[in-house]
C-alpha cells in the first residue's frame, strides 16, 4: 500500500516535471514563432513574472501586501543602468549590483514594515514607493530626471549581444528558475512557517517560530528578485524613466499575485499573462487602470482565492478521492522514545517552580500571588471555576503575558520567559483554548510546523531543495506521521486543517506541540469538545507522555477524567490558589465543592 | 415542530449526511450523539441554511424550509448558538445581549429589554458582575453563557445547540443544562448536539446517534441511556 501510494505520487511528481518542461520548451520556440509585436507582450510577461514571483512569495506565503515594490524594481534598473552607461560596466556585473542594492534598501524598509503590521504595513510600501518615484524625478546627476536614462547598454557574452530574441529566452530561464524556487520554499520549513506566521502569529511563535525571521526572508527574496527584473527590463529596453515605476505599476504588480491566486506557485504566471494581453486585446490603452480596477473588483468579489486557488480548491477533493491514503508505519518503541529529544528527568524533582506571581488586567487582579511546584514526570492538573485565572496562568507560564511580579524557576534555573518563542525553545509546548491549527496547511504540515525549530534548515538550501534539504525534508514527513500515530489520529493526513472537525483539531494540535520535542507540555482544555471514547484515548496517550519523562500541565474541565488522570491537582479560584494535593483530596475538599463542582455533581460521582 | 427527512449534504467528494431523518415537537428536547466528524455540527448547519442540502426535506412547523437561507429560517424562529463561543468581542455583555433582540420583528421598548435582561442576569449573575466589559474579556465560560443568553432573549421557536457544554466547569454546566430545560418547559423545541451524552440524554426525550453521516441509533433517552452500544461508546465508564 505504501509504495503504491509512493509510487503514484512519484508518477505526479514526474508528470508535473514533463509538463512543466513541456511548457518551457513550446514557449522558448516562441521567437520563431511570433512576430515582435507578441515577442515584446510575451517578454513583459516574463519580467512581470520573476517580480511577482517574489512578491507572491511576500504576500501569499507571508501575507505581507507591499504596494510598493514598483520602488524595488526601480531601484535595480537605475542602479545597473547608471553604473552601466557611466562607467561602461557590464550587464553582468550592474545586475548583480542592482540586487545587491535592491536587498539592502529592501531591507531597511522591511524592518518597519514588519513591526508596523496590519493596515500600517501596507501604507508603509505605498509611502516608500512614492518617495522612490519622486527622488528619481529630482535627483538629475543619478536618474537624469523625468527624462529618464537612455542608451542603456544591451547585455554581451562574447561577441554575442542580446536581442529580443535573446533577452526573451533569458527572461523565459530566469522566470521558470524563480518558479521553482518559490515552489521549493513552498515544500520547506521555511514556506510552511511563513504560512504559520501569516495565519496564526501567537501559535507559530508558541512553536518558537520567529516571526521577524520568516517575514524578512520574505521581503529580501522579493526584493532580489525585483531588483532583477528591473535591471532586466532597462537593459533589454534601452530606456528608462520614473514614470515606468510609478504607483500604478506597484498596484499592477498586486493585481497579477491577487488575480492568478495569492500562494499558488503559477498564480503569478496566469495573472501577468491575462494583465498584459487583456489591455492590448480590448484596444483599451487609455483605460488601461480603469480596467485594472474593474479586475480587482471582479476578482475579490467572485474569485477571491485568485483563478489557480479556486481551479485547486474545485480540483483537489475530487483528485483526491483516487490518491489519499496514510502511509503509515508502526514505530518501534526506541524509535518513538527518539521522538522526544528531551532527557528523561528522574521524576520527584520540581521541573518547573512559580514564586509570588501576579498578574493584572487594568482594573482586573487575574493572578494573586500565585505560587506553584510541578514535579518532573507528573500530570499536574488546574481547576477551576471559569474566569478564576487559570488559563492566564498557562499564558504567563509559556510567554504569552509577562507577568507583573513572580519568579520562575525551570529545571532550577531561573526563567524569565520573555516571548512565546523564547519559552518554547527552552522546551516548553502549549496547545491553546480555541483550536490555533494553520488553517491553510494540511494536517501533516501542521505538525511538521513544530519541527521546523528542530531542522534549522537554511534559506538558501531551501530555495535550491539540496539533496540534504530533501533528506530532512523526509525525515520531517516521517517524523509527523509517527506523531499524528502517537496520538492515534486516523483521519486523512492530507486534508487542509480547515476542514477537521473540531475535536480532531485539538489532537493535531496535541501532535504538533509534541513536534517542538518539549519537556514540558501545557494543555488547555485538550478534552474538550471529545467524546468518551477519544477522552480514554487521549488519557492513555498522556500516561504514554509521562511514560517517556513528560511533563504535563493540564487545565480541564471533565472531573472524572482529571480525577483518573492527574498526579496532582491545584485549584484556583478568583486568581488565587485555594489548594493543592491529590485528586481525591481536592475533589472532596468542601470549598471546591462549593465554588466549583456544585453539590450535584458530588452526589453523582458518589454513585460510581 | 421540526420534521427532517432523508436530508443528505456532500462537501465536494466527502459526503457529509447520507439521507438523516429527525422528528422533533414544540417544547421538546432532541439530544444528537456522535463522534468528532461523524455530521453533527453539519446537521444543524443545514437546519439553519447555512449549509445547503442535496436532497431531503426540511419542515418547520409544517412549511419547508429546505434549502431557505441563515436570514429567512432566523427569521422563523430558528437560533443557532455555534461552537466556539461567537461573541462580538469589541461590545459591552449588555450590548451582546441587545442584538439578541435586534433580529425580532417590530420595535422593542427599552422596559422590555430591561426585564429581558433581568431573567438571564437572575440566571447568570456572573453576567451581571460582568455587564458592563467587553465580551473578549470574558472567560471562556462566561462567553459560553452570553452566547446562549442572547439566542435565548430571541425568543426562538427551534433553538439548534452546538456543545453548549464545551469548557465549563462542572458547576456551571450543571447551569446551562438547567436553563436548557427550562427553555424547552417554555416550549422551545430543542435540538441538542452534545459530547456530554450522559447529561444530554438525561434531559432530552429521544436521541439520535450519528455516525459517519447517518443515524446509527436512535430512540427514547432511557431506552438509549440502557443500551449496551451507548455505553461502550458515547457514555464511557459512567
Amino acid at each position: 500500500m505504501i509504495q503504491l501510494i509512493e509510487r503514484s505520487a512519484g508518477y505526479r511528481a514526474a508528470a508535473g516535471w514533463i509538463v512543466g518542461l513541456a511548457a518551457i520548451g513550446m514557449l522558448a520556440a516562441g521567437p520563431w514563432m511570433v512576430d515582435t509585436y507578441y515577442l515584446n507582450l510575451l517578454f513583459m510577461i516574463g519580467i512581470f513574472v520573476i517580480t511577482c514571483t517574489g512578491m507572491n512569495i511576500l504576500i501569499g506565503y507571508c501575507g505581507i501586501v507591499s504596494i510598493g515594490h514598483a520602488g524595488l524594481m526601480a531601484i535595480g534598473a537605475y542602479m545597473s543602468s547608471f553604473l552601466s552607461t557611466k562607467y561602461g560596466l557590464s550587464f553582468w556585473s550592474v545586475a548583480l549590483i542592482g540586487m545587491v542594492v535592491s536587498l539592502l534598501i529592501g531591507s531597511l524598509i522591511a524592518i518597519p514594515t514588519i513591526r508596523a503590521g496590519g493596515v500600517y504595513l501596507s501604507m508603509i510600501t505605498i509611502a516608500f514607493g512614492v518617495v522612490i518615484h519622486e527622488v528619481l524625478i529630482r535627483w538629475d546627476a543619478f536618474s537624469g530626471g523625468p527624462l529618464g536614462i537612455s542608451g542603456i547598454a544591451k547585455p554581451q557574452i562574447g561577441s554575442y549581444t542580446f536581442d529580443l530574441k535573446g533577452m526573451y529566452i533569458f527572461v523565459l530561464v530566469i522566470s521558470a528558475t524563480a518558479l521553482l524556487l518559490a515552489r521549493n520554499l513552498r515544500r520547506s520549513s521555511w514556506g510552511r512557517s511563513m504560512i504559520a506566521t501569516k495565519e496564526n502569529e501567537i501559535a507559530a511563535a508558541s512553536l518558537g517560530i520567529r516571526k521577524f525571521a520568516v517575514q524578512y526572508a520574505g521581503f529580501a527574496i522579493s526584493s532580489v528578485l525585483a531588483g532583477l527584473s528591473g535591471a532586466i527590463y532597462a537593459h533589454a529596453n534601452s530606456f528608462i524613466s520614473p514614470d515606468t515605476y510609478n504607483f500604478q505599476t506597484s498596484v499592477q504588480l498586486v493585481l497579477i499575485v491577487i488575480l492568478g491566486g495569492a500562494g499558488r506557485v503559477l498564480g503569478p504566471v496566469i495573472g501577468a499573462v491575462i494583465i498584459v494581453f487583456l489591455p492590448e486585446l480590448l484596444d483599451m490603452e487609455k483605460l488601461r487602470m480603469a480596467l485594472y480596477g474593474g479586475i480587482m473588483f471582479a476578482v475579490l468579489f467572485f474569485l477571491p482565492k485568485g483563478i489557480v486557488g479556486t481551479l485547486d480548491g474545485w480540483l483537489s477533493p475530487r483528485l483526491r478521492r483516487y490518491a489519499s491514503a496514510n502511509p503509515r508505519q508502526v514505530l518501534s518503541p526506541e524509535e518513538a522514545k527518539a521522538l522526544f529529544a528531551s532527557p528523561v528527568r528522574a521524576s520527584g524533582q520540581p521541573i518547573l517552580m512559580l514564586e509570588g506571581i501576579q498578574k493584572h488586567f487594568g482594573g482586573l487582579h487575574a493572578l494573586k500571588d500565585v505560587s506553584l511546584t510541578v514535579e518532573a514526570g507528573t500530570i499536574h492538573s488546574l481547576v477551576g471555576p471559569n474566569g478564576a485565572g487559570k488559563t492566564t496562568l498557562l499564558n504567563v507560564i509559556s510567554g504569552l503575558y509577562s507577568s507583573d511580579q513572580g519568579h520562575y524557576t525551570l529545571r532550577g534555573q531561573p526563567l524569565i520567559p520573555r516571548s512565546l518563542s523564547a519559552v518554547a525553545e527552552l522546551g516548553i509546548a502549549r496547545t491553546f483554548q480555541h483550536s490555533r491549527l494553520f488553517k491553510e496547511l494540511t494536517v501533516l504540515e501542521n505538525v511538521m510546523t513544530g519541527l521546523a525549530k528542530r531542522a534549522q534548515s537554511g534559506l538558501g538550501a531551501s530555495l535550491l531543495r539540496l539533496p540534504g534539504q530533501h533528506r530532512s525534508e523526509r525525515l520531517m514527513v516521517e517524523t509527523s506521521h509517527a506523531l499524528l500515530d502517537l496520538i492515534g489520529y486516523e483521519g486523512d493526513r492530507h486534508m487542509p486543517a480547515s476542514q477537521l472537525p473540531y475535536g480532531h483539531q485539538r489532537m493535531v494540535e496535541i501532535a504538533r506541540a509534541l513536534a517542538t520535542a518539549p519537556s514540558l507540555l501545557l494543555l488547555d482544555e485538550p478534552a474538550a469538545g471529545m467524546t468518551a471514547l477519544e477522552i480514554e484515548q487521549l488519557e492513555q496517550l498522556l500516561r504514554k507522555l509521562v511514560g517517556h519523562g513528560l511533563t504535563v500541565i493540564l487545565i480541564e474541565h471533565h472531573m472524572d477524567f482529571v480525577q483518573r488522570v492527574s498526579d496532582t491537582v491545584t485549584v484556583l479560584d478568583f486568581g488565587k490558589i485555594i489548594g493543592t494535593g491529590s485528586p481525591e483530596q481536592m475533589l472532596s475538599d468542601p470549598r471546591v465543592i462549593q465554588a466549583y463542582l456544585g453539590s450535584e455533581e458530588v452526589a453523582a460521582s458518589a454513585e460510581h | 415542530m421540526l420534521s427532517i427527512k432523508g436530508l443528505e449534504v456532500r462537501y465536494g467528494a466527502i459526503h457529509a449526511l447520507k439521507g438523516v431523518d429527525v422528528e422533533l415537537k414544540e417544547g421538546e428536547i432532541a439530544a444528537v450523539i456522535g463522534s468528532n466528524g461523524a455530521g453533527k455540527t453539519t446537521l444543524l448547519q443545514a437546519v439553519l441554511g447555512l449549509v445547503r442540502p442535496n436532497a431531503g426535506v426540511i419542515e418547520l412547523g409544517g412549511k419547508p424550509i429546505t434549502r431557505m437561507s441563515a436570514n429567512k429560517t432566523s427569521n422563523l424562529g430558528v437560533s443557532l448558538v455555534p461552537e466556539g463561543r461567537e461573541v462580538f468581542g469589541t461590545l459591552t455583555v449588555t450590548e451582546n445581549l441587545r442584538m439578541g433582540l435586534k433580529k425580532k420583528i417590530g420595535s422593542v421598548t427599552k422596559r422590555q429589554f430591561e426585564k429581558e435582561l433581568e431573567l438571564v442576569f437572575e440566571r447568570f449573575p456572573r453576567l451581571h458582575e460582568r455587564r458592563n466589559q467587553l465580551a473578549f474579556t470574558l472567560s471562556g465560560g462566561e462567553q459560553q453563557m452570553l452566547v446562549l443568553s442572547r439566542a435565548m432573549i430571541s425568543k426562538p421557536r427551534l433553538l439548534l445547540l452546538d456543545e453548549p457544554s464545551l469548557g465549563l466547569a462542572p458547576i456551571i454546566v450543571n447551569e446551562i443544562f438547567a436553563t436548557i430545560n427550562e427553555l424547552a418547559y417554555e416550549g422551545t423545541a430543542i435540538l441538542l448536539v452534545e459530547q456530554m451524552a450522559h447529561k444530554a440524554l438525561s434531559i432530552a426525550k429521544r436521541g439520535y446517534v450519528v455516525d459517519n453521516g447517518s443515524i446509527a441509533l436512535q430512540g427514547s433517552s432511557t431506552a438509549l441511556l440502557n443500551d449496551d452500544r451507548m455505553i461502550k461508546a458515547y457514555l464511557g465508564a459512567h
